[in-house]
């Protein structure tokens, strides 16, 4: 026998799908996701095979997928032997109705299935699935996708039904929309706790006290995040230490100690801040408190090409970058995420920071207000790469569910799942990364060697002459930067190895290596979550135009510093007058355009 | 023809036609807000830029700029104000 779910989009179809099938069909809370009938054997004895349709209002051809979806059925009634399922939510049955009574004209022999029943009742709906058999003619069936359960009493009892007796009666519902026995609706609109955030006075506070609440939890110090942070660097030290006594050979031992443990080090030592915030962000999100946040602070956010859900994973970045673009994944849509991660590769993560303190400090008196120009440098550098990348302003909307209290099982399977996903994704990438980094630094022609004579020595030695223009010679700069790829925190762990007596630069070379530090893209692992969430030619892009921007920036402060503050000046009118130029002739002509427009509609008319 | 954004606080009105891109148009539909359906504006945020609707039980925000793509009829047919002439797009 052959099971067809249909139903409206975003009921759990898929879900259902994949519960009965032991696929893993993407779901997603957008529409759409499901694209053309997929088939696959059940899991379980009582049907053969189950077809996922996506989600359809009607068949009456509206849309492509009603099209398909109308004429598969018919296709299937004629080779018979099949029965619909017809996937509602709890919350929404009333929005099937009009399916079901189509499937009653087609005299289809169907079944309902009302998935997130639970949560529906703890909202204060009330469903009794046999008083809505007797009610609708069919049999109704309680199933939750999400456990295997609920997944195999489900396939059971659909084994033990026959079609014949499923076929739904057109007078059953009728005109009828909502009023059914067996259904009581919760709590329609929104209640007293909805309406208290929905002000501005309490979402926006609310909005920065959430952000500022998941950032110290996962970055602060002392902190779980902090504390995981440093118990996996710990776990990994010892790691290594025990491997490289049972190790005799010391090339094989630099490769697993330093290369690959170290490089695996790495990876999971963001394990417990990246778990953190997704769990957080896990939790802001199935409560409804996201969706509410993200309305309300819309409006502010949407002046920077961002939306609130991602201004709160760009509030991230200060702690993470690899978690803050990780985070991104449930944003709007693909420009929103793509402006985000624009802003994430400039926005200073803490492992930026002790770099920058530690170069600060050998230059100036005050590394504090250094330290606090060089954030609102990397800030203004976020926002107006958010506000000029990803193209043109995207429509999208945002749904509002209610406020509620967050599924603890749905959330521990999403985190589970996501925190997996880093793993297997990010891991091999920077894994691979990190040996090939250690090879090129430990290496070269003639054997092991110590890192001054190694290929990347070498290479270094080339590129120094990129970091002329800012007034720096020494290829070990070049050096320390590159290792700045594999983790921040190693270019002052670099410098102290390479200038153990600290590092002598002129004022001005020392801002431009500052400035040049600060800018730099994210490590690597933030930049596999980047490729991950964008495709690799978009992370590969953003990455080479940061470096590039960033040798520019260094080698303008360099010039400004030791060329005087008139040609500085002079700098500052020159681009303040090009971007005032820019926006106003883009202004221009977007006015121009909707004029035109007007134009045009009044003449058709 | 009038738009979304042209409604206050607590109006409601049927939609006539919605002028966005398909993907768009898709996300709308699965939160009821379709042609033929009936909307409230329940409020207007940030100076108006942003809007929550509610369509059918279903709370929902847009930007204005989606508002204005929109085009609905008040309940009782004749929109006030409305430009005669200015029929479909």
């Amino acid at each position: 026998m052959k099971i067809l779910l249909v139903g409206n989009p975003n009921v759990g179809k898929t879900t259902l799908f994949n519960a009965l099938t032991g696929a893993h069909a993407s779901t997603g809370n957008y529409c759409g996701v499901t694209v053309g009938a997929v088939e696959r054997p059940s899991r379980y004895s009582g049907a053969d095979i189950v077809c996922d349709l996506p989600g359809l209002y009607s068949f009456d051809g509206m849309s492509m997928e009603e099209k398909l979806a109308g004429e598969y059925i018919e296709k299937e009634r004629k080779k018979g032997d099949f029965l619909v399922v017809l996937v509602a939510d709890a919350a929404t049955l009333p929005r099937s109705f009009s399916l079901f009574r189509a499937l009653a004209e087609r005299k289809i022999p169907t079944v309902y299935a009302l998935t997130m029943c639970k949560k529906f009742r703890r909202r204060g709906g009330k469903i009794d699935c046999g008083a809505l058999a007797k009610e609708l003619g069919i049999p109704c069936l309680e199933v939750d996708a999400l456990r295997k359960r609920s997944a195999r009493a489900f396939a059971a009892a659909l084994s033990a039904i026959r079609p014949a007796d499923c076929v739904p009666r057109a007078d059953k519902i009728g005109e009828r929309t909502g009023q059914v026995r067996g259904y009581l609706p919760a709590r329609a609109g929104g209640r007293k706790i909805d309406d208290f955030f929905l002000n501005g006075f309490a979402a926006l506070p609310a909005f920065f006290f959430a952000a500022g609440l998941v950032f110290f939890i996962a970055f602060g110090k002392g902190m779980p995040g902090d504390l995981g942070k440093r118990g996996m660097e710990w776990l990994f030290d010892v790691l290594s230490d025990a491997a490289g006594r049972h190790i005799s050979s010391p090339a094989v031992r630099s490769l697993v100690c330093d290369g690959l443990i170290a490089g695996a080090g790495g990876v999971f030592s963001f394990l417990p801040q990246i778990a953190l915030v997704y769990l957080f962000l896990g939790i802001l999100e199935e409560s409804g408190f996201m969706s509410v946040f993200a309305f309300m602070t819309d409006g502010l956010f949407a002046k920077f090409g961002l939306s609130g859900r991602a201004a709160f994973s760009v509030l991230l970045g200060y702690g993470c970058t690899a978690a803050a673009i990780s985070s991104t994944r449930g944003l709007e849509n693909k420009r929103v995420q793509r402006r985000a991660a624009a802003a994430l590769f400039f926005v200073p993560c803490s492992a930026k920071l002790p770099v920058c303190l530690t170069l600060l400090s050998s230059v100036f008196e005050n590394a504090f207000l250094g330290a606090v120009l060089l954030y609102l440098l990397g800030t203004g550098m976020g926002l107006l790469a958010a506000a000029f990348s990803g193209g043109e302003e995207g429509d999208f909307v945002m749904e509002l569910t209610e406020i509620c209290l967050p599924d603890p099982f749905s959330l521990a399977k999403k985190l589970i799942f996501r925190v997996g996903q880093f793993i297997i994704k990010v891991s091999t990438t920077v894994l691979v990364f990190t040996v090939a980094v250690w090879f090129l630094s430990s290496f070269s022609f003639s054997g092991p060697v110590p890192a001054e004579e190694s290929f990347l020595a070498r290479i270094c030695g080339i590129l120094r002459y990129a970091f002329y223009p800012m007034g720096v010679t020494d290829w070990r700069a070049a050096f320390a930067a590159v290792s700045g790829l594999i983790a921040k925190e190693n270019i002052a762990g670099m410098l102290a190895v390479f200038f153990p007596e600290g590092i002598s630069l002129s004022f001005p070379a020392a801002c431009a290596y500052l400035a040049f530090v600060a800018l730099l893209p994210p490590c690597v692992s933030a930049l596999t979550a980047c490729a991950r969430e964008l495709g690799a030619r978009t992370a590969a892009e953003y990455a080479v135009f940061q470096t590039l921007f960033a040798f520019l920036c260094a080698y303008l402060v360099y010039f400004l510093l030791s060329g005087g503050a008139a040609a500085g000046l002079a700098v500052l009118i020159l681009a303040g007058a090009f971007f005032a130029l820019r926006k106003g002739l883009r202004k221009g002509a977007g006015k121009l355009r909707k004029i035109r427009k007007k134009r045009e509609r009044k003449e058709e008319t | 023809m009038e738009t979304l954004d042209c409604l206050r606080a607590g109006e409601s009105a049927k939609i006539a036609e919605i002028a966005a891109p398909d993907d768009v148009r898709e996300r709308l539909k699965m939160l009821n807000v379709r042609p033929g359906a009936e909307v409230t504006l329940v409020k207007a945020v940030f100076f108006r830029s942003t809007f929550l609707l509610d369509a059918g039980g279903v709370r929902l925000g847009l930007r204005k700029s989606l508002a204005e793509k929109i085009s609905v009829i008040r309940p009782g047919g004749a929109t006030d104000g409305a430009e005669y002439g200015e029929a479909g797009r």
